[in-house]
């Protein structure tokens, strides 16, 4: 019986080493992830303001690109992609939409403290509540999924 | 205009993300990070059905969100896009089988009225 048990408690710290590995790994993704999406967006933004109105062509989308600002927006986005792609591979995608949600914050509060604009009580009010949202889901397991030879084709 | 955009927009994001998530975890959990373990899972990526049918859907979505802000406000185009997070969070519970507990579906809840405040 000892062995018994002492196989079970190592198990226990493996899954638990496990369950920590992942929650740091998750944590790391879900920053990059949250930081060049916003930075990717505001660049992108920026460049298409700057451009105006492009009309409706297909070539006149393709031509923007080549614009330094949204160039520079394409990049980060594709890191973006890369970073979040990685992250679905071990994450719910209904834990990662919810928890990257606080680049929505991220650029208000940049807003506020960087361009200096004015955050309204409204506005702190949709901070506050997307924060509450972001935290409540952060505190659910990141994978719940079944694995894939469980799931349905 | 504008809300056929937000509809394509909507619909391309949810399939997007909901196709991403099934083909990444069709491959895997990705542990290496060193440039030939990122080209080997790129040229697998590359042949996962489910990966190049997300890459096409956010190919539509990317191109339909620049022409959205480039005629609309942002504080218009970022609360719409948000949106997503409603039929996202059903299509993992009844497609994806993940586990959607009362704080993932609070969470959802709570980020999509707070990012229509956030954008007034």
């Amino acid at each position: 019986m000892p062995a018994t048990s002492g196989i079970i408690q190592a198990a226990g710290q493996v899954s638990a080493q496990e369950h920590a590995r992942l929650r740091a790994k998750t944590r790391l993704f879900t920053g990059i992830v949250v930081v060049s999406n916003v930075t990717g967006n505001s660049a992108l933004t920026h460049g298409m303001k700057l451009l105006g109105d492009i009309g409706n062509s297909p070539l006149a989308l393709i031509g923007a690109l080549f614009h330094p600002w949204v160039a520079l927006g394409v990049a980060l986005l594709i890191l973006w992609t890369l970073t979040h792609m990685a992250l679905l591979s071990w994450a719910d995608l209904s834990y990662v939409l919810p928890v990257t949600a606080i680049g929505y914050v991220l650029s208000a509060l940049s807003g506020e403290f960087v361009l200096g604009e004015t955050v309204s009580m409204g506005q702190w009010g949709g901070i506050l509540l997307i924060t509450a949202g972001v935290t409540l889901v952060g505190l659910t397991a990141p994978a719940t999924a079944p694995h894939e030879d469980q799931a349905p084709q | 205009m504008k809300w056929l955009l937000v509809l394509i927009l909507v619909s391309a994001t949810t399939l997007g993300d909901v196709a991403r998530s099934r083909g990444m975890k069709k491959h895997g959990e990705v542990r290496e990070f060193h440039p030939g373990a990122i080209r080997n899972a790129l040229w697998r990526l590359a042949q996962n059905k489910w990966v190049i049918l997300s890459t096409c859907a956010m190919a539509v979505s990317f191109f339909t969100f620049i022409r959205l802000v480039s005629i609309a406000p942002l504080s218009f185009a970022v609360p719409v896009s948000a949106v997503t997070l409603i039929p996202e969070t059903i299509l993992a519970r009844v497609f994806l089988h993940e586990k959607v507990d009362w704080r993932r579906w609070a969470g959802a809840g709570l980020i999509a009225a707070g990012v229509v405040l956030l954008s007034r």
